[in-house]
């Protein structure tokens, strides 16, 4: 389970001050499929991060809790542990490392979460269910955006982690490659997983347990 | 198989698995070499500039290690820098008169071998008196082979004082008459001299119309010419060299010298080595022969200025190409490295992956580069020095730290800078 209790975010910038997140608190319970909606500059990407340990609060704003642990206040090794084993992201622009092929973009992750149970066999599974085996020694460069967003999902899924943060996973698809990555999110999610993403289609949002609004970065 | 070649070659774990299939497991070492193979033309020019740097100063080290010889020789050829001389005699005496009245002891040379003063050379005592052959007259200059100082036991010291310390060049004092001339002309050292052997300056063995194995007498004892020394334009030119002791009994002045020569190493002259000879020897006069002290500790200084301002040019040459690479490498991935970041890799990870290319590089850079230095020395050494260079392979090992060093020192900061990249603001960039 997730806990965001009273979050705010702040960043400086040379025109002044901004407030990301102000206030924010609410729970995510295991297994909710939630989607995060809001106009551009709502907070929604830090609000992301902020679930995936990745964007500390504004100094004494708020907590992120994780089964009930305060994950900001571990240090970064420990949150960065967590994050590896538990947090999988997935992108809008896919975010595969150029230079390597399908497999060790996914190979990658798992080397980086210390997952040990899952071994060659277990990346091919998730490639095969993904229909990504006939594209083991293909780079990034040389598959469709579809194929290149499947990758980053099946990047995001072989840790097997709790929780899967999807930052606009369609954003850059067309509506039915978008329809298959929603799906796939779906099933993810049937299987017990917390699945999180955040869209501007307000149909897509429809299709989750639930729906968060973020506008000016509070909770409407 | 391609793919299986190319993964064994980057030192990948290759497994074949049911259906044909080539699986990768991924290793950071794999991450690096395809990172920087994908960027070629960035490795190529930061390659290329550590290489050329590397090369540089490898082969200007080996060009310097064989002309500070070639100058150490030369400037051994000028002779002994030290005179210890009784305190009464001037160094105007010694150079004009070549011997005096007064004396110093023998024991003098016990002393100096016996003490651990470091960069004494060639250390030759001598007994000069004036004699008449054959109505001639001449110098009769008693001096001590390096077989003396052999046979001595108390002595065995001394034979480090035929062999030059490190920074002061080698001197070989090679067995053999020709040899031995040519280190008496220079350095009134030779390796034997019998009992009843001389040496003639080119002009006195003219005047008495002599020449070698022939017979001669002098102060009513006969000697055997063993050589006829080559003319040097000195005072030498008109000498006559007998054995130190055979000297000694001749003139009845057992057990003394009149000068002791002494070619000392430059940089200890440098260090105090007058001060420290002084303090050992308080009732003898310890001079320096100023104009060759200076040539050779002017010209030492020039040297080591030269390599070292070489050194330090390249280094920051070099390491500023590979500081460039670094930091414009980390700008380039610095969305990956938040990528990186954001599945789990710590700043240790980060630091390990930026490490190893830059250990890639070093090593790279140093093996490639030492071998061109190397390679540029013996081809350029004969043509812009002057002198034979023969290949040290000591330099590879050299090049490699000197290579590693310079890209891990310029790494220090772009990796650090990677470790502090915000994930978030990576995010943002989208």
């Amino acid at each position: 389970m997730i806990k965001v209790e009273g979050l705010s975010k702040r960043f400086t910038h040379k025109h002044g001050k901004v407030t990301a997140l102000n206030d924010v608190s609410f729970e995510i319970k295991d297994g909710e499929f939630l989607s995060i909606t809001g106009p551009s500059g709502s907070g929604k990407s830090t609000l992301l991060l902020a679930l995936g340990g990745m964007s500390s609060p504004s100094s004494g704003e708020g907590k992120v809790f994780w089964n009930n642990e305060s994950v900001y206040d571990w240090n970064l090794n420990t949150r960065t542990e967590w994050r590896a084993k538990n947090i999988g992201f997935v992108f809008q622009t896919f975010n595969l490392i150029p230079y390597l092929n399908v497999f060790e973009n996914v190979s990658i992750a798992l080397s980086l979460s210390g997952n040990k149970e899952v071994n060659d066999e277990g990346i091919m599974k998730i490639l095969d269910r993904l229909k990504l085996s006939d594209r083991l020694d293909h780079t990034p460069n040389e598959l469709s955006v579809g194929q290149q967003q499947r990758v980053a999902l099946a990047r995001a899924l072989i840790k097997n982690p709790e929780i899967i943060l999807a930052d606009e996973p369609t954003g850059n698809l067309d509506s039915q490659t978008a329809a298959e990555i929603i799906s796939l999110l779906k099933e993810v999610n049937q299987e017990g997983k917390i699945v999180v993403f955040i869209t501007h289609d307000s149909n897509l949002a429809k299709i989750t347990n639930r729906n968060i609004k973020l506008i000016d970065g509070r909770i409407a | 198989m391609a793919g299986l070649l190319l993964a064994a070659a980057v030192g990948v774990e290759v497994e074949d698995v049911a259906q044909n299939r080539v699986i990768y497991k991924m290793k950071i070492s794999n991450l690096v070499i395809k990172e920087m193979f994908q960027r070629s033309n960035q490795l190529f020019f930061s390659l290329l500039a550590i290489t050329l740097g590397i090369a540089v100063i490898v082969g200007i080290k080996n060009i310097t290690y064989f002309s500070e010889k070639a100058i150490s020789r030369e400037l051994d050829e000028l002779g002994a820098n030290i005179l210890i001389l009784p305190k009464s005699v001037t160094v105007q005496d010694y150079y004009s008169a070549d011997f005096q009245d007064d004396e110093i002891p023998e024991q003098y040379v016990n002393i100096l071998t016996n003490s651990d003063i470091a960069g004494l050379d060639n250390l030759s005592p001598k007994l000069s008196l004036p004699i008449e052959v054959n109505g001639h007259k001449t110098i009769l200059t008693g001096i001590l082979p390096i077989n003396e100082f052999k046979s001595k036991t108390s002595w065995q010291g001394a034979l480090g004082v035929f062999s030059r310390p490190e920074g002061c060049g080698t001197v070989n004092v090679i067995p053999g008459i020709n040899d031995s001339i040519k280190n008496i002309v220079r350095k009134r050292v030779v390796e034997d001299l019998g009992a009843s052997d001389v040496l003639l300056g080119h002009d006195t063995a003219d005047i008495l119309k002599v020449k070698e194995a022939d017979s001669i007498k002098i102060l009513g004892k006969s000697f055997t010419i063993k050589a006829v020394l080559p003319v040097t334009g000195t005072v030498d030119d008109n000498r006559i060299f007998a054995h130190l002791h055979t000297v000694q009994k001749l003139s009845g002045k057992e057990s003394v010298l009149n000068v002791i020569e002494i070619v000392g190493c430059c940089a200890e002259i440098s260090k105090g080595l007058i001060q420290k000879l002084n303090k050992l020897l308080p009732d003898a006069k310890v001079v320096t022969i100023t104009q060759i002290v200076q040539t050779q500790l002017n010209t030492n200084k020039l040297m080591s200025k030269l390599t070292m301002i070489m050194l330090i040019v390249i280094f920051l040459i070099g390491g500023a190409s590979i500081a460039n690479y670094m930091f414009a490498n980390i700008y380039e991935r610095r969305r990956e490295i938040g990528i990186l970041t954001a599945m789990g890799a710590k700043p240790f990870w980060i630091i390990k992956v930026f490490l190893l290319k830059t250990l890639f590089i070093g090593t790279a850079g140093g093996l490639i580069g030492s071998v061109t230095g190397i390679l540029m020395a013996i081809i350029l050494g004969p043509k812009i020095a002057g002198i034979p260079v023969l290949p040290m392979p000591i330099l590879i090992l050299y090049g490699l730290i000197v290579a590693i060093v310079i890209s891990l020192i310029a790494s220090i900061v772009p990796v650090i800078r990677a470790t502090k990249i915000d994930p978030y603001i990576i995010m943002q960039e989208e």
